[in-house]
């Protein structure tokens, strides 16, 4: 899968409504690691809160405040990590991300794998820990 | 001004983005470079390299008289001598410079007050924040008032704290607001006080007399004003220029040197440590003699009535939040949010049509936040842009609001 959308297509219809109608969205009672990120230079700020069950990953949701793209890339990646292992996140692929998106464009690429490397990266300190 | 003649000077403007013309809207981070600035780097390095000040032979001769020519042309440009121009990297660079080197001399110690406003850069806040941190000095802040010009009132009363610096902003990058500098000058004077100016913004666009300004510091960028990246200046009074020590010490700017000790050169060689920018410094100047051909009056009045039409044209979308004074206090630069879409994705489908805007914080995020935004779209507009662009823009608005349906 190439990191392009289709010819002409800026944001795909997926980014465009889960923009609007984001899932996975908001701050849960109860979670056992929280990864927060940010992008310095555009502001975009990310918050994912995460539910483990033993090495699986139960529930995930997030908080922050993005562009489209970043906004709806949070949202597809906390329904993809549902019921996955640790490893298996860390083992995903910035394509994984792209693909449930349905593209997007080279220069937004920054945008799409800011929830992605948060997690990974809160992750794996929590695994070395 | 032709506007239309200006454009043919620069071989980017050719260029086709995403299958449109490029209109560059993004003069404010920095401006595209015409052929004749292009042409004399290449030619300095194709005909007249050599480093400056060193070799007793024809090269080195031919590159140090080209340098010093270019700094007697940046200076006159703002109404200064030679020795009262320093060439730094960048305006970042000269407020660094400046800051420590206050520190160093003890004009700023434990306790004293710096006074910056709300409409600074980074540039003009963190260096700051530093000698906060590292030696105690306190910051103070003029505000703005709801219309986004300083709040001189405020000013006067900040005044009476007895800060020993002021330093502010000439023209702001995320409002585009052109302060009273003059005024401001004779305030800090009569409180005592040393005044420092961020004229990146300024410089490029305006009419900048170091003397008429009554400033005792000035900082400005070649890259915003058609010259090379790398390489910037700080202006200052020779008097206070002779008192600082400086900040980077190493080759040229040395007067002698034992194992033990070393002496300073002069002004204003004294403040450039190591080889310099020299190429850099020979496009700026033929960048200062492009800009001084077309005048920099010229410059303004363009700026103010194309700035016109662009903000009555953004002022007329519904959607559209402009942030920033009126037309007639500003350069022609809009800081903007559209309603219901994030800047980037403004920005994205703007791109789309050809159009290269900022969009995020503009390294001012205080500022952004008083203004109650993280980010914002900005468009900033120079002297190679036309009605027809400013139309464009307004279009691919009107598209983005397709796009997200609002």
């Amino acid at each position: 899968m190439k990191p392009f959308g289709e010819e002409n297509e800026l944001f795909s219809e997926i980014i465009l409504h889960l923009y609007k109608e984001p899932l996975n969205y908001g701050k849960p009672d109860s979670f056992s690691l929280e990864a927060k990120g940010g992008n310095p230079v555009c502001g975009d700020k990310v918050h994912l809160f995460i539910q483990l069950d033993g090495n699986k990953i139960k529930s995930a949701y997030f908080t922050g405040q993005g562009c489209a793209i970043s906004t709806a890339a949070a949202s597809v990646l906390t329904g993809l990590v549902k019921g996955k292992t640790v490893s298996q996140v860390l083992a995903l692929k910035p394509e994984a991300v792209f693909k449930e998106l349905g593209g997007v464009i080279q220069t937004r690429i920054k945008c799409a794998t800011l929830a992605l490397f948060t997690l990974q990266k809160s992750l794996r300190a929590f695994q070395e820990k | 001004m032709n506007t239309e003649k200006i454009k043919k000077d620069f071989p980017i403007l050719k260029r086709k983005i995403n299958g449109k013309p490029l209109a560059f809207l993004d003069n404010a981070a920095t401006t595209q470079k015409p052929f004749q600035v292009i042409n004399a780097i290449t030619d300095f390095y194709e005909n007249h390299n050599a480093n400056v000040h060193r070799g007793k032979y024809v090269l080195s001769e031919e590159a140090s008289q080209l340098f010093e020519n270019a700094r007697k042309i940046i200076g006159e440009l703002v109404g200064v001598t030679p020795a009262e121009t320093i060439f730094t990297r960048n305006t970042t660079e000269s407020l660094n410079v400046l800051a420590f080197s206050l520190a160093q001399q003890k004009v700023l110690q434990k306790d004293d007050t710096v006074l910056l406003s709300h409409m600074e850069h980074h540039a003009n806040l963190v260096p700051w924040i530093q000698l906060k941190e590292k030696i105690g000095i306190k910051l103070g802040f003029v505000p703005l008032k709801k219309n986004s010009e300083l709040d001189l009132e405020q000013l006067d009363v900040l005044l009476q704290k007895k800060p020993k610096i002021v330093s502010i902003t000439h023209c702001s990058n995320v409002l585009g607001t052109i302060n009273p500098i003059k005024e401001i000058a004779r305030k800090v004077h009569d409180a005592n006080a040393l005044l420092i100016v961020d004229a990146a913004q300024s410089v490029p666009r305006l009419p900048v007399n170091f003397k008429k300004l009554e400033a005792d510091f000035l900082a400005f960028s070649a890259h915003k004003m058609l010259g090379p990246t790398g390489i910037g200046c700080l202006i200052g009074k020779k008097e206070l220029l002779e008192s600082l020590p400086p900040f980077l010490t190493g080759g040229e700017m040395i007067e002698t040197v034992s194992w033990e000790k070393a002496t300073w050169n002069e002004l204003p060689w004294k403040f450039e440590a190591g080889t310099q920018n020299i190429a850099g410094a020979i496009g700026w100047k033929v960048a200062a003699d492009y800009l001084q051909k077309i005048g920099l009056e010229t410059v303004h009045h363009f700026e103010q009535k194309i700035g016109k039409k662009a903000f009555d044209a953004l002022s007329a979308i519904k959607e559209v939040g402009l942030y920033g004074p009126t037309p007639s206090k500003k350069c022609a630069l809009f800081s903007f949010n559209l309603k219901g879409v994030h800047p980037h994705d403004v920005a994205t489908v703007l791109d789309s049509e050809g159009i290269a805007v900022r969009s995020g914080n503009h390294c001012a995020q205080p500022l952004l936040r008083e203004l109650g935004a993280d980010n914002s779209v900005r468009a900033s507009l120079y002297i190679y842009n036309t009605e027809a662009e400013v139309e464009r823009l307004v279009n691919a608005i009107e598209k983005t609001k397709k796009v997200f349906k609002v």
